[in-house]
Protein backbone atom coordinates (compact mmCIF):
# COMPACT_ATOMS: atom_id res chain seq x y z
CA UNK A 1 0.00 0.00 0.00
CA UNK A 2 2.99 2.67 0.78
CA UNK A 3 4.61 1.32 -2.45
CA UNK A 4 1.81 2.60 -4.31
CA UNK A 5 1.39 5.52 -2.53
CA UNK A 6 4.93 6.42 -2.93
CA UNK A 7 4.68 5.66 -6.38
CA UNK A 8 1.42 7.96 -6.26
CA UNK A 9 3.76 10.82 -5.09
CA UNK A 10 6.09 11.17 -7.51
CA UNK A 11 4.47 10.27 -10.91
CA UNK A 12 1.76 11.88 -12.19
CA UNK A 13 -1.55 10.18 -11.61
CA UNK A 14 -3.54 9.32 -14.26
CA UNK A 15 -6.76 11.69 -14.85
CA UNK A 16 -10.14 9.71 -15.35
CA UNK A 17 -11.90 11.47 -17.54
CA UNK A 18 -15.44 10.97 -18.06
CA UNK A 19 -16.42 11.02 -22.02
CA UNK A 20 -19.00 12.76 -20.95
CA UNK A 21 -17.33 15.73 -19.79
CA UNK A 22 -16.60 18.41 -22.28
CA UNK A 23 -13.99 19.32 -24.05
CA UNK A 24 -13.29 22.74 -24.25
CA UNK A 25 -10.37 23.05 -26.67
CA UNK A 26 -8.03 20.86 -28.32
CA UNK A 27 -4.85 21.51 -25.63
CA UNK A 28 -3.75 19.17 -23.06
CA UNK A 29 -6.06 19.47 -20.20
CA UNK A 30 -6.10 21.62 -17.43
CA UNK A 31 -4.60 20.49 -14.27
CA UNK A 32 -5.65 21.61 -10.72
CA UNK A 33 -2.79 22.88 -8.82
CA UNK A 34 -1.80 21.06 -5.88
CA UNK A 35 -1.99 22.55 -1.89
CA UNK A 36 1.80 22.33 -2.08
CA UNK A 37 2.68 24.21 -5.31
CA UNK A 38 0.27 25.67 -6.76
CA UNK A 39 1.05 25.69 -10.79
CA UNK A 40 0.53 29.12 -12.82
CA UNK A 41 0.95 27.18 -15.61
CA UNK A 42 0.73 23.48 -17.36
CA UNK A 43 3.53 20.86 -16.16
CA UNK A 44 4.39 18.45 -18.48
CA UNK A 45 6.30 15.90 -16.39
CA UNK A 46 4.02 15.78 -12.99
CA UNK A 47 2.62 17.31 -10.26
CA UNK A 48 3.86 17.90 -6.60
CA UNK A 49 1.43 16.33 -4.11
CA UNK A 50 3.33 17.30 -1.24
CA UNK A 51 1.11 19.62 0.44
CA UNK A 52 2.89 22.77 1.81
CA UNK A 53 3.89 22.04 5.72
CA UNK A 54 1.66 23.36 7.78
CA UNK A 55 3.00 25.66 11.39
CA UNK A 56 2.79 22.50 13.78
CA UNK A 57 5.39 20.53 11.05
CA UNK A 58 7.26 23.24 11.01
CA UNK A 59 7.84 23.25 14.83
CA UNK A 60 8.29 19.78 15.07
CA UNK A 61 11.28 19.82 12.45
CA UNK A 62 12.34 22.50 14.46
CA UNK A 63 12.60 20.25 17.67
CA UNK A 64 14.65 18.17 15.85
CA UNK A 65 17.48 20.61 14.80
CA UNK A 66 17.48 21.49 18.46
CA UNK A 67 18.20 18.48 19.71
CA UNK A 68 20.78 17.54 17.28
CA UNK A 69 22.34 20.94 18.20
CA UNK A 70 22.09 19.38 22.02
CA UNK A 71 23.85 16.09 21.17
CA UNK A 72 26.88 18.35 19.39
CA UNK A 73 26.70 21.08 22.44
CA UNK A 74 27.13 18.04 24.66
CA UNK A 75 30.11 16.81 22.65
CA UNK A 76 31.86 19.97 22.97
CA UNK A 77 30.94 20.11 26.81
CA UNK A 78 33.08 16.63 27.08
CA UNK A 79 35.52 17.83 24.98
CA UNK A 80 36.07 20.87 26.81
CA UNK A 81 35.99 19.65 30.40
CA UNK A 82 38.17 16.72 29.09
CA UNK A 83 40.72 19.28 28.01
CA UNK A 84 40.70 21.32 30.98
CA UNK A 85 41.08 18.66 33.37
CA UNK A 86 43.99 17.29 31.55
CA UNK A 87 44.99 20.76 31.10
CA UNK A 88 45.05 21.57 34.71
CA UNK A 89 47.07 18.45 35.52
CA UNK A 90 49.49 18.98 33.03
CA UNK A 91 50.27 22.55 34.25
CA UNK A 92 50.24 21.66 37.88
CA UNK A 93 52.92 18.69 37.21
CA UNK A 94 54.70 21.29 35.53
CA UNK A 95 55.00 24.01 38.00
CA UNK A 96 55.62 21.28 40.62
CA UNK A 97 58.38 19.73 38.16
CA UNK A 98 59.73 23.42 37.93
CA UNK A 99 59.87 24.27 41.67
CA UNK A 100 61.54 21.02 42.42
CA UNK A 101 64.71 21.84 40.53
CA UNK A 102 64.30 25.18 41.59
CA UNK A 103 64.89 23.32 45.42
CA UNK A 104 67.09 21.20 44.11
CA UNK A 105 69.46 23.99 43.08
CA UNK A 106 69.17 25.51 46.51
CA UNK A 107 69.39 22.42 48.27
CA UNK A 108 72.97 21.84 46.32
CA UNK A 109 73.94 25.67 47.25
CA UNK A 110 73.21 25.04 51.64
CA UNK A 111 75.04 21.85 51.10
CA UNK A 112 77.56 23.15 50.03
CA UNK A 113 78.11 24.98 53.41
CA UNK A 114 77.77 22.35 55.71
CA UNK A 115 80.94 23.05 57.35
CA UNK A 116 79.31 26.33 58.52
CA UNK A 117 76.32 24.88 59.83
CA UNK A 118 78.15 21.74 61.71
CA UNK A 119 80.40 24.64 62.76
CA UNK A 120 77.44 26.58 64.18
CA UNK A 121 75.58 23.62 65.61
CA UNK A 122 78.75 22.81 67.65
CA UNK A 123 78.54 26.29 69.58
CA UNK A 124 75.03 26.39 70.29
CA UNK A 125 74.76 22.98 71.39
CA UNK A 126 77.30 24.26 73.53
CA UNK A 127 75.95 27.08 74.75
CA UNK A 128 72.80 25.82 75.33
CA UNK A 129 74.27 23.19 77.62
CA UNK A 130 76.30 25.71 79.62
CA UNK A 131 73.49 27.68 79.90
CA UNK A 132 71.26 24.25 81.24
CA UNK A 133 74.04 23.30 83.78
CA UNK A 134 74.70 27.36 84.70
CA UNK A 135 70.82 28.00 84.91
CA UNK A 136 70.54 26.64 88.55
CA UNK A 137 74.06 26.84 89.91
CA UNK A 138 75.02 28.95 92.84
CA UNK A 139 78.52 30.02 94.26
CA UNK A 140 79.14 27.17 97.42
CA UNK A 141 82.17 30.01 98.39
CA UNK A 142 78.91 32.88 98.75
CA UNK A 143 77.10 30.63 100.68
CA UNK A 144 80.28 29.23 103.18
CA UNK A 145 81.16 33.16 103.67
CA UNK A 146 77.83 33.62 104.64
CA UNK A 147 77.17 31.31 107.43
CA UNK A 148 80.18 32.20 108.64
CA UNK A 149 79.22 36.10 108.23
CA UNK A 150 76.42 35.35 110.34
CA UNK A 151 78.50 33.48 113.06
CA UNK A 152 80.65 36.17 113.46
CA UNK A 153 78.07 38.06 114.83
CA UNK A 154 77.53 36.21 117.04
CA UNK A 155 80.93 35.48 119.72
CA UNK A 156 81.63 32.33 120.72
CA UNK A 157 80.50 30.19 117.48
CA UNK A 158 82.16 28.00 115.68
CA UNK A 159 81.12 25.45 113.09
CA UNK A 160 82.71 22.32 112.39
CA UNK A 161 80.91 21.27 109.51
CA UNK A 162 78.64 22.57 106.54
CA UNK A 163 77.25 20.43 104.07
CA UNK A 164 75.31 22.03 101.17
CA UNK A 165 73.03 19.95 98.55
CA UNK A 166 72.34 20.74 95.04
CA UNK A 167 68.54 21.67 95.90
CA UNK A 168 70.00 24.69 98.27
CA UNK A 169 69.39 22.64 101.53
CA UNK A 170 71.93 22.89 104.27
CA UNK A 171 73.04 21.46 107.31
CA UNK A 172 75.31 22.99 109.86
CA UNK A 173 77.15 22.06 113.41
CA UNK A 174 79.46 24.02 115.22
CA UNK A 175 79.86 24.51 119.26
CA UNK A 176 78.79 27.37 120.96
CA UNK A 177 79.54 29.07 124.56
CA UNK A 178 75.67 28.66 125.89
CA UNK A 179 72.47 28.30 125.12
CA UNK A 180 71.76 31.93 124.64
CA UNK A 181 74.27 32.03 121.93
CA UNK A 182 72.60 29.36 120.12
CA UNK A 183 69.41 30.55 120.53
CA UNK A 184 70.22 34.40 119.14
CA UNK A 185 72.09 32.71 116.08
CA UNK A 186 69.49 30.75 115.30
CA UNK A 187 67.40 34.04 115.77
CA UNK A 188 69.59 35.86 113.28
CA UNK A 189 69.44 33.13 110.54
CA UNK A 190 65.70 32.79 110.69
CA UNK A 191 65.23 36.38 110.16
CA UNK A 192 67.58 36.76 107.39
CA UNK A 193 66.02 37.13 103.78
CA UNK A 194 68.80 34.28 102.83
CA UNK A 195 66.98 31.32 104.48
CA UNK A 196 64.09 30.26 103.50
CA UNK A 197 63.49 27.92 106.49
CA UNK A 198 65.74 27.06 109.09
CA UNK A 199 65.36 24.08 112.36
CA UNK A 200 66.99 22.87 115.09
CA UNK A 201 67.88 20.14 114.57
CA UNK A 202 69.69 18.93 118.12
CA UNK A 203 71.62 21.04 120.46
CA UNK A 204 73.15 19.50 123.72
CA UNK A 205 74.63 21.17 126.59
CA UNK A 206 77.84 19.83 128.32
CA UNK A 207 80.63 21.50 130.66
CA UNK A 208 83.01 22.46 127.43
CA UNK A 209 79.91 23.93 126.07
CA UNK A 210 76.86 23.45 123.78
CA UNK A 211 76.57 21.87 120.52
CA UNK A 212 74.29 22.47 117.93
CA UNK A 213 72.97 21.20 114.39
CA UNK A 214 70.53 23.51 112.28
CA UNK A 215 69.05 22.43 108.78
CA UNK A 216 67.30 24.27 106.97
CA UNK A 217 66.95 25.78 102.91
CA UNK A 218 68.79 28.76 101.25
CA UNK A 219 67.41 31.37 98.97
CA UNK A 220 68.99 31.54 95.70
CA UNK A 221 68.60 34.81 94.47
CA UNK A 222 71.39 36.13 96.35
CA UNK A 223 74.20 33.06 95.52
CA UNK A 224 73.37 32.83 91.63
CA UNK A 225 76.89 31.78 89.88
CA UNK A 226 78.05 34.40 87.42
CA UNK B 1 -20.32 16.50 -10.37
CA UNK B 2 -19.90 13.11 -8.95
CA UNK B 3 -16.53 12.92 -11.08
CA UNK B 4 -14.93 15.89 -9.47
CA UNK B 5 -16.17 14.63 -5.94
CA UNK B 6 -14.54 11.20 -5.76
CA UNK B 7 -11.41 12.97 -7.74
CA UNK B 8 -10.90 15.22 -4.94
CA UNK B 9 -11.38 12.59 -2.32
CA UNK B 10 -8.38 10.77 -4.17
CA UNK B 11 -6.38 13.48 -4.06
CA UNK B 12 -7.22 14.22 -0.67
CA UNK B 13 -6.40 10.97 0.72
CA UNK B 14 -2.94 11.10 -1.22
CA UNK B 15 -2.48 14.08 -0.04
CA UNK B 16 -2.79 13.11 3.56
CA UNK B 17 -1.00 9.72 3.18
CA UNK B 18 1.91 12.16 2.21
CA UNK B 19 1.44 14.78 5.32
CA UNK B 20 1.52 11.43 7.74
CA UNK B 21 4.84 10.53 6.50
CA UNK B 22 6.40 13.68 6.62
CA UNK B 23 5.00 13.76 10.40
CA UNK B 24 6.72 10.48 10.74
CA UNK B 25 10.04 11.57 9.82
CA UNK B 26 9.94 14.33 11.53
CA UNK B 27 9.30 12.70 15.01
CA UNK B 28 11.72 12.27 17.60
CA UNK B 29 13.23 8.70 17.23
CA UNK B 30 15.87 7.05 19.67
CA UNK B 31 18.70 7.59 17.12
CA UNK B 32 18.17 10.88 18.01
CA UNK B 33 19.28 10.58 21.26
CA UNK B 34 21.85 7.89 20.55
CA UNK B 35 24.98 11.45 20.68
CA UNK B 36 23.60 12.71 23.99
CA UNK B 37 23.02 9.73 25.58
CA UNK B 38 26.31 8.15 24.51
CA UNK B 39 28.30 11.87 25.52
CA UNK B 40 26.86 10.81 29.05
CA UNK B 41 28.32 7.77 29.31
CA UNK B 42 31.13 8.15 28.44
CA UNK B 43 31.74 10.90 30.54
CA UNK B 44 30.44 9.31 33.68
CA UNK B 45 33.20 6.63 32.91
CA UNK B 46 35.46 8.89 32.34
CA UNK B 47 34.66 11.10 35.23
CA UNK B 48 35.35 7.80 36.93
CA UNK B 49 38.86 6.55 35.09
CA UNK B 50 40.42 9.62 33.90
CA UNK B 51 39.20 13.26 35.35
CA UNK B 52 39.02 12.08 39.00
CA UNK B 53 42.25 10.70 39.68
CA UNK B 54 43.32 13.49 37.34
CA UNK B 55 41.92 16.41 39.54
CA UNK B 56 43.61 14.33 42.74
CA UNK B 57 46.69 14.46 41.38
CA UNK B 58 46.30 17.81 40.64
CA UNK B 59 45.28 18.88 44.10
CA UNK B 60 48.06 16.32 45.38
CA UNK B 61 50.46 18.43 42.93
CA UNK B 62 49.25 21.99 44.18
CA UNK B 63 49.88 20.57 47.82
CA UNK B 64 53.47 19.73 46.96
CA UNK B 65 54.08 22.83 45.32
CA UNK B 66 53.07 24.57 48.70
CA UNK B 67 55.20 22.64 50.60
CA UNK B 68 58.15 23.26 47.91
CA UNK B 69 57.32 26.97 48.46
CA UNK B 70 57.87 26.32 52.08
CA UNK B 71 61.10 24.82 51.78
CA UNK B 72 62.51 27.08 49.18
CA UNK B 73 61.49 29.87 51.77
CA UNK B 74 63.03 27.98 54.56
CA UNK B 75 66.39 27.52 52.63
CA UNK B 76 66.80 31.12 51.50
CA UNK B 77 66.60 32.19 55.02
CA UNK B 78 68.61 29.88 56.22
CA UNK B 79 71.42 30.63 53.40
CA UNK B 80 70.83 34.03 54.43
CA UNK B 81 71.77 33.71 58.26
CA UNK B 82 74.50 31.81 57.42
CA UNK B 83 76.22 34.16 54.38
CA UNK B 84 75.89 36.64 57.72
CA UNK B 85 78.47 34.58 59.87
CA UNK B 86 81.55 35.36 59.13
CA UNK B 87 84.08 32.69 58.32
CA UNK B 88 87.10 33.65 60.20
CA UNK B 89 85.24 34.11 63.56
CA UNK B 90 83.21 31.40 62.87
CA UNK B 91 86.14 29.01 63.31
CA UNK B 92 87.50 30.85 65.95
CA UNK B 93 84.86 30.48 67.99
CA UNK B 94 84.06 26.83 67.30
CA UNK B 95 87.62 26.11 68.31
CA UNK B 96 86.89 28.10 71.89
CA UNK B 97 83.96 26.22 72.34
CA UNK B 98 85.66 22.92 71.68
CA UNK B 99 88.26 23.71 74.41
CA UNK B 100 85.42 24.49 77.03
CA UNK B 101 82.78 21.97 76.14
CA UNK B 102 85.22 19.58 74.08
CA UNK B 103 83.88 16.80 71.67
CA UNK B 104 85.36 13.91 74.26
CA UNK B 105 86.71 14.54 78.17
CA UNK B 106 88.91 12.18 78.73
CA UNK B 107 88.85 11.01 82.78
CA UNK B 108 92.66 11.28 82.79
CA UNK B 109 92.80 14.63 81.21
CA UNK B 110 89.65 15.55 84.02
CA UNK B 111 91.70 14.31 86.93
CA UNK B 112 94.66 15.75 85.97
CA UNK B 113 93.71 18.71 85.84
CA UNK B 114 91.33 18.78 89.04
CA UNK B 115 94.39 17.26 91.61
CA UNK B 116 96.63 20.49 89.47
CA UNK B 117 94.17 22.90 90.40
CA UNK B 118 94.50 21.10 94.20
CA UNK B 119 97.95 21.58 94.43
CA UNK B 120 98.32 25.17 93.52
CA UNK B 121 95.92 25.51 96.69
CA UNK B 122 98.17 23.12 98.72
CA UNK B 123 95.24 20.70 99.30
CA UNK B 124 96.02 17.28 100.16
CA UNK B 125 94.25 14.30 98.45
CA UNK B 126 92.05 12.40 100.61
CA UNK B 127 89.42 11.13 97.98
CA UNK B 128 89.52 11.08 93.93
CA UNK B 129 87.62 9.15 91.68
CA UNK B 130 86.12 9.85 87.95
CA UNK B 131 84.22 7.47 85.89
CA UNK B 132 82.24 8.28 82.05
CA UNK B 133 78.50 9.38 82.98
CA UNK B 134 76.35 10.48 80.00
CA UNK B 135 78.16 13.49 78.37
CA UNK B 136 80.43 13.92 81.42
CA UNK B 137 82.60 12.50 83.51
CA UNK B 138 81.84 12.69 87.41
CA UNK B 139 82.82 11.52 90.57
CA UNK B 140 84.10 12.25 94.12
CA UNK B 141 86.77 14.04 95.22
CA UNK B 142 87.75 15.09 98.60
CA UNK B 143 90.95 17.41 99.72
CA UNK B 144 92.04 18.63 102.96
CA UNK B 145 94.30 21.93 104.28
CA UNK B 146 93.83 25.24 105.05
CA UNK B 147 90.19 27.04 105.03
CA UNK B 148 90.70 29.39 103.31
CA UNK B 149 92.60 27.22 100.68
CA UNK B 150 89.57 25.12 100.73
CA UNK B 151 86.91 28.08 99.97
CA UNK B 152 89.59 29.15 96.82
CA UNK B 153 89.91 25.98 95.32
CA UNK B 154 85.96 25.45 95.54
CA UNK B 155 85.74 29.00 93.92
CA UNK B 156 88.46 28.57 91.06
CA UNK B 157 86.74 24.70 90.15
CA UNK B 158 83.47 26.53 89.74
CA UNK B 159 84.31 29.67 87.91
CA UNK B 160 87.83 29.81 86.81
CA UNK B 161 88.03 26.21 85.50
CA UNK B 162 88.13 26.07 81.69
CA UNK B 163 86.13 22.89 81.74
CA UNK B 164 82.53 23.32 82.56
CA UNK B 165 82.16 21.43 85.79
CA UNK B 166 79.47 21.40 88.19
CA UNK B 167 79.73 20.52 91.67
CA UNK B 168 76.95 18.74 93.77
CA UNK B 169 77.08 18.19 97.84
CA UNK B 170 79.54 20.08 99.07
CA UNK B 171 80.64 19.10 102.47
CA UNK B 172 83.12 21.57 104.69
CA UNK B 173 84.13 20.19 107.66
CA UNK B 174 86.59 21.10 110.44
CA UNK B 175 89.38 18.58 110.91
CA UNK B 176 90.60 18.14 114.57
CA UNK B 177 94.63 19.67 113.84
CA UNK B 178 92.90 22.88 112.59
CA UNK B 179 92.62 21.98 108.49
CA UNK B 180 89.67 21.40 106.91
CA UNK B 181 88.13 18.96 104.62
CA UNK B 182 86.52 19.44 101.52
CA UNK B 183 84.29 17.04 99.55
CA UNK B 184 82.26 17.09 97.24
CA UNK B 185 81.05 15.28 93.82
CA UNK B 186 82.14 17.22 90.58
CA UNK B 187 81.28 16.82 86.75
CA UNK B 188 82.68 17.38 83.42
CA UNK B 189 80.79 17.96 80.86
CA UNK B 190 81.45 17.38 76.72
CA UNK B 191 79.57 17.25 73.78
CA UNK B 192 79.98 13.70 71.47
CA UNK B 193 78.90 15.77 68.17
CA UNK B 194 77.36 13.09 65.54
CA UNK B 195 79.38 11.80 62.43
CA UNK B 196 76.53 12.73 59.75
CA UNK B 197 75.70 15.94 58.28
CA UNK B 198 72.65 17.47 60.54
CA UNK B 199 69.69 18.24 58.33
CA UNK B 200 69.18 21.56 56.47
CA UNK B 201 65.80 21.45 57.48
CA UNK B 202 66.49 21.18 60.97
CA UNK B 203 65.29 24.47 63.05
CA UNK B 204 68.98 26.87 62.94
CA UNK B 205 69.88 29.01 65.56
CA UNK B 206 72.60 31.14 64.66
CA UNK B 207 75.17 31.29 67.35
CA UNK B 208 75.34 34.49 67.20
CA UNK B 209 72.38 34.78 69.68
CA UNK B 210 74.63 33.02 71.93
CA UNK B 211 77.34 36.13 72.16
CA UNK B 212 77.43 36.45 75.97
CA UNK B 213 77.78 32.65 76.37
CA UNK B 214 80.79 32.94 73.94
CA UNK B 215 82.51 35.63 75.33
CA UNK B 216 82.55 32.86 78.50
CA UNK B 217 83.77 30.60 76.51
CA UNK B 218 86.75 33.32 75.12
CA UNK B 219 87.91 33.99 78.96
CA UNK B 220 87.76 29.69 79.86
CA UNK B 221 89.70 29.36 76.97
CA UNK B 222 92.29 31.75 77.69
CA UNK B 223 93.09 30.00 80.96
CA UNK B 224 93.51 26.61 79.22
CA UNK B 225 96.50 28.60 77.50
Amino acid sequence: MNNTQTQNQNVAPMQNVSPAAPQTNNTQPTVNPTLAEPSKGPQAEGFNLIPAMSQEEKAKIKTKNTLNIGSILSIIALASVAIGIVSFNILSKAQLNSKKASLSKIEKTTVSKMDKIISNNAIVDRAVLYLQVKKDSFSHKKIIEFFTEIASKTEGITFRSMDISEDLTFEISGTGPSLERIARLWYLFGVHENIKSINLQSVSKSDTGVTFSFEGELNITNFINE
Amino acid sequence: MGLVTSQSKQKREQEMAAVSQKVKKTKLSFSDLVIPIASGILFIILAFAVFIPMVTSAFEYLDEIKETNEKIDQLEKLNKQIDSLDDNQLNDDVLTSRQVIPRILLVSNFVFYLDELAKEKSLEISELSSADSINGVSGPIGYTGDYLNVIAFLEDVQSVSPYMIRLENVEVSAKEEGDWSISLQVSGYYILEADKDPDIYAPFQPYTEYEDVVEIFKRKAESID
